[in-house]
């Protein structure tokens, strides 16, 4: 067994769905379909309403994935053929405006342009929040 | 204790990411667009006095973006930050590299042009210069050609000169020639008659005329020229030795010294214009591919040009069925009819002795020569040879006739 494998991408990636809601991310080695979670947050069946999705993986190899207008942020942990959700971290009422992902070592940044809001997560949930920006 | 750290380490990364103010993925966009407009700039760069900025404008973006130093080394893995201005600063070094090189060769450039200029300026005074010497060729050639006619004018005067002696000395003959009895009175009375312009001074002053002006060795006299006037000097020396008593008698008032003077002058001459005129003809001979044996006077020519005309004769009369001796014997005669014969008599009427036998003799020699070696006609070669084809002919007929019989 190889021991503190760090599975952190340090690098959020921007994806691009394609017209059948598929993204691939060459940088983390996955694709996959995002219909079930624009389904899960705003009830519909059409994935291209999402321009593009935002993924950073942390240290123990968990995929954070949220978008504009997305309510939360979800949280994965790949198994065989699948991505297993983990946690759904609810971050806005309303949906998340232009929301980005950090690596904070050992934290995953979130942050919202609009609502300067910044939130530290990890699989478990948010560590911390309510940072205003440029303070 | 691990949360600790990791609240620690949140607090030193937070005002880190508080400042970025954007995104690592943004930021690091932002930094490859950088970083391509950078390239794209340097590559474009069009002088070597821009390459200072550029310096600085790697060290300017090293310094915004070498912030987040660990962020950017791990976003561009497998680079880095510092590979990738490294990179940068390559390019910039390459290119200015060419652009030196560039401006180099545009001095290079520069200085072609001028040292093109100067040769330019070096072509047209060559061209001035070759002008000046064409124009002095032309007048060169001028002078050439005057000379040309210089000397011809002068070869005219020799000419008329000769002609002219030959008439004051034929007319100073005939004068004599009448006068002659009463030169005879005169010896007998020995009268003292002074004369300012008497003859002897003048034949003197010809004769160190003819002497003082007559270039032997100049290259423009002929053959023809030296005949001429050696002819002339025989006319003059008979026609002294004939008046030379009586004018002495009339002339002399019993002063030998002009006739001495007169005598040694025409010594001269004739030494002169024979020592030209053997060694020119032998010249002229060999030139024309005549070999004839040594000769320095008119004996041993003779005897030479006879010698020369018996032999040929000898190795050419076999030949009659070419044309060669015949050629050869034509140009001898040319030269004994043409040149030799019409210049050797042309002013002298009296032969010395044997000479009429000598000319009369190689006269018969060419002409045996001319007639050995004149070739058979074609005609009458192809008529002999039908003769004989017919006569063989008709023998072999009268054979075949008679064995039938």
């Amino acid at each position: 067994m190889i021991e503190n494998v760090d599975y952190a991408s340090y690098l959020e990636s921007v994806i691009k769905p394609d017209k059948d809601g598929f993204v691939v991310d060459l940088k983390n080695n996955i694709r996959f379909s995002i219909h079930s979670l624009v389904e899960r947050e705003f009830g519909l069946n059409d994935p291209t309403i999402i321009n593009e999705i935002r993924l950073i993986r942390n240290t123990r190899g968990y995929y954070f994935i949220t978008a504009h207008k997305f309510k939360h942020v979800y949280v994965f942990l790949p198994e065989s053929g699948k991505l297993k959700l983990k946690n759904r971290i609810e971050v806005s009422s309303s949906g998340i405006e232009y929301p980005f992902l950090n690596w904070r070592e050992p934290y995953v940044e979130l942050v919202s342009d609009t609502m300067e809001l910044i939130f530290y997560l990890n699989e478990r949930g948010i560590f911390e929040k309510n940072k205003e920006r440029n303070s | 204790m691990k949360n600790i750290i990791s609240i620690l380490l949140l607090i030193i990364t937070i005002p880190l990411s508080v400042l970025s103010q954007k995104s690592d993925f943004d930021m690091v966009e932002d930094f490859k667009s950088d970083i391509q407009n950078l390239s794209y700039k340097i590559e474009n760069i069009i002088s070597s006095s821009q390459i200072n900025t550029f310096h600085m404008e790697i060290e300017k973006t090293k310094k915004i973006y070498g912030k987040n130093k660990l962020m950017f080394d791990r976003a561009l893995y497998p680079q880095n930050i510092e590979q990738t201005f490294t990179q940068l600063e390559l390019s910039l070094l390459a290119v200015e590299n060419r652009l030196v090189l560039i401006e180099h060769q545009r001095e290079q450039l520069v200085s072609m042009r001028n040292r093109t200029a100067s040769m330019k300026l070096e072509i047209n005074r060559l061209y001035t210069i070759t002008d000046t010497l064409k124009r002095k060729l032309s007048s060169a050639k001028k002078e050439v050609n005057t000379y040309v006619n210089e000397l011809k004018g002068y070869n005219d005067l020799l000419i008329q000169r000769d002609s002219l002696v030959i008439r004051i000395i034929d007319s100073m003959l005939i004068s004599y020639d009448k006068t002659v009895s009463i030169i005879s009175d005169l010896k007998l009375k020995k009268p003292k008659l002074l004369n300012s312009d008497s003859p002897l001074e003048w034949i003197y002053t010809v004769l160190t005329q003819i002497n003082a002006t007559t270039d032997y060795n100049s290259s423009f006299l002929t053959v023809e020229d030296y005949l001429r006037m050696h002819s002339l000097q025989i006319r003059f020396n008979h026609a002294w030795k004939k008046m030379q008593a009586g004018l002495i008698t009339v002339y002399g008032l019993n002063d030998d010294y002009l006739q001495l003077s007169i005598e040694h002058e025409l010594k001269i001459w004739d030494d002169r214009s024979q020592k030209y005129m053997w060694s020119n003809i032998h010249k002229y001979l060999t030139n024309q591919d005549m070999i004839l044996s040594t000769f320095s006077d008119a004996d041993s020519f003779f005897e030479s040009l006879e010698n020369y005309i018996q032999e040929s004769h000898r190795l050419t009369k076999q030949e009659f069925l070419s044309k060669k001796g015949y050629i050869q014997s034509k140009k001898v005669a040319d030269f004994w009819n043409s040149t030799f014969k019409n210049e050797w008599l042309l002013y002298s009427n009296v032969f010395y002795s044997g000479e009429t036998q000598n000319i009369e003799r190689i006269d018969k020699s060419l002409s045996y020569w001319e007639n050995d070696t004149q070739p058979i006609h074609p005609m009458f070669v192809s008529i002999l040879s039908l003769a004989l084809v017919s006569i063989t002919g008709f023998i072999f007929l009268m054979i075949k006739t008679k064995e039938k019989r």
